[in-house]
């Protein structure tokens, strides 16, 4: 009985501590009801893996990295719902504009706006986690599991391709691309 | 502007920066909690009734095997007694069954099945990805697996393929160019299973005339794939690869856009239905000019 009662506990310290970060992240991402949908089963997944959720500031990245998970799983999900409505005939609704385009109060950020949504949904993820998220290289590592060198690294990557489609001049002192050529195709 | 200043604008684009409004509809704390515990106690029964079912699909053959069990040892004993009464042979030699051998026999035959082995999925992989059927190449994987190239996910220098993006991507791979493939062998440890792949199409065919190799690495958790990725041979790279991409760019210089992705610091191909198709044809006029 202790045993249930302290899973309880910890599961409500969890809910009450990480409830709105979670939501802003996943609303962040997706459509409300897609939203609200990964909200929940990332609670879900909190509860039946209670013993391995980290404790203290580790938890926050842990649980990004899970919502994670659940907003590619809805994405996917919406693809596959798009791509059906497609096949049998009716028209595929063009993407809803992100959150971030209704907030927009000058040109420049609306520019950045821009440039942030054509990038690939992996560099999107990175940035998101540095400006919204908040979250140190250590942390981004957590959530993308991956080590922290490929994590820096991909940030790096990131923000150079958001400066290159938002046509920023490159910081001072930056180094000029080496560009390498690698397979094309054929499997 | 250097890049924390990028990123400080960026951030101030934030529709849900904490205390601002959250967008309608929106679920609550009330709201949410209600729906997960729903959520908790739906997969709770579940759990339930598929123990109860196991528990009593297995209940009858097991109470039959007992009883067996018990009826050879009654026969046997009763044999024994016999035997040692008329001080004869026990005819139990020749018509009893081995209690053991019947035992083996029925958990064998009623063994519980376990996640596809990983040999048995990276068949099925390579089987779809002869075949072209995307939906059964992106099933095999995990929802949270990762996809690299030239080496481990996340390793430095290696481009990762998010899960998003794997329709996007065995499309484009089956789209672009027909590849046949063949498992020259695999070596499994536990989960990790390394193969290689030789494979042909019509480009190997007119520049190399032979097969190219490939060494293709899965993790393979509970029968799904949780990591991939694949290594190219430097040999085909240069002799076929690297001079296809120069062509290409000399003599249809516009269609590099279109093909590959421009964002990259690689020539990594767009996986986009227009850059397989002229991939496809770019192939086959370069193979036209061998």
């Amino acid at each position: 009985v202790t045993a249930v009662v302290q899973r309880d506990v910890r599961f409500n310290q969890i809910f009450t501590e990480f409830f709105e970060p979670v939501s802003r992240y996943c609303h962040r991402r997706l459509p409300t009801s897609d939203a609200n949908d990964a909200v929940a089963e990332v609670f879900v997944v909190v509860w039946r893996k209670l013993d391995d959720v980290p404790s203290g500031e580790a938890t926050l990245p842990w649980l990004y990295g899970v919502a994670r998970h659940e907003v590619s799983r809805s994405r996917r999900s919406m693809r596959r719902r798009l791509a059906l409505r497609a096949r049998l005939g009716g028209q595929a609704p063009h993407p809803e504009p992100g959150p971030e385009s209704t907030v927009v109060r000058h040109e420049d950020q609306e520019l950045l706006v821009a440039a942030l949504q054509a990038l690939s949904p992996n560099d999107q993820e990175v940035l998101r986690l540095r400006a919204y998220e908040h979250l140190t290289i250590d942390e981004i590592a957590v959530v993308l599991g991956c080590s922290v060198s490929a994590a820096k690294q991909r940030s790096a990557r990131a923000i150079k391709r958001l400066r290159r489609a938002a046509q920023l001049p490159a910081p001072r002192g930056a180094s000029k691309d080496s560009r390498a050529t690698r397979k094309g195709g054929g499997g | 502007m250097n890049d924390e200043q990028v990123l400080e604008q960026l951030g101030m684009t934030d529709a849900y920066a904490p205390a601002t409004a959250m967008p309608e509809g929106a679920w609550g704390r009330d709201d949410a909690i209600s729906e997960i515990e729903r959520r908790i106690e739906m997969q709770t029964q579940t759990e339930r009734t598929e123990h109860e079912e196991t528990t009593r699909r297995w209940m009858g053959p097991a109470i039959a095997a007992a009883a067996f069990v018990v009826l050879i040892i009654v026969v046997g004993a009763v044999a024994l007694l016999i035997d040692a009464r008329s001080g004869g042979v026990a005819p139990a030699d020749t018509t009893t069954p081995t209690p053991t051998t019947t035992a083996s026999t029925t958990a064998a035959t009623t063994s519980i099945p376990e996640a596809a082995s990983p040999q048995v999925v990276v068949d099925a992989f390579f089987d779809a990805l002869n075949t072209g059927d995307v939906e059964t190449i992106v099933g095999l994987f995990s929802v949270d697996a990762v996809i690299g190239f030239g080496g481990p996910p996340g390793e430095v220098g290696v481009d990762d393929i998010h899960p998003d993006e794997f329709t996007d991507y065995f499309t484009w791979t089956v789209d672009s160019l027909p590849t046949a493939y063949e498992i020259d062998g695999c070596d499994v440890i536990d989960t990790h299973v390394s193969c290689r792949i030789g494979y042909t199409n019509t480009l190997l065919d007119a520049v190399l005339g032979e097969q190219g190799q490939q060494a293709h690495i899965f993790d393979i958790e509970d029968g799904a794939i949780s990591q991939y990725y694949l290594t190219f041979g430097g040999r085909e790279s240069s002799l076929v690869f690297t001079p296809f991409i120069r062509w290409v760019e000399q003599t249809h210089p516009e269609a590099m856009a279109t093909v590959w992705r421009q964002d990259c610091c690689y020539t990594f191909p767009a996986f986009t239905e227009e850059s397989a198709q002229r991939y496809r044809a770019l192939v086959e006029e370069f193979v036209a000019t061998r």
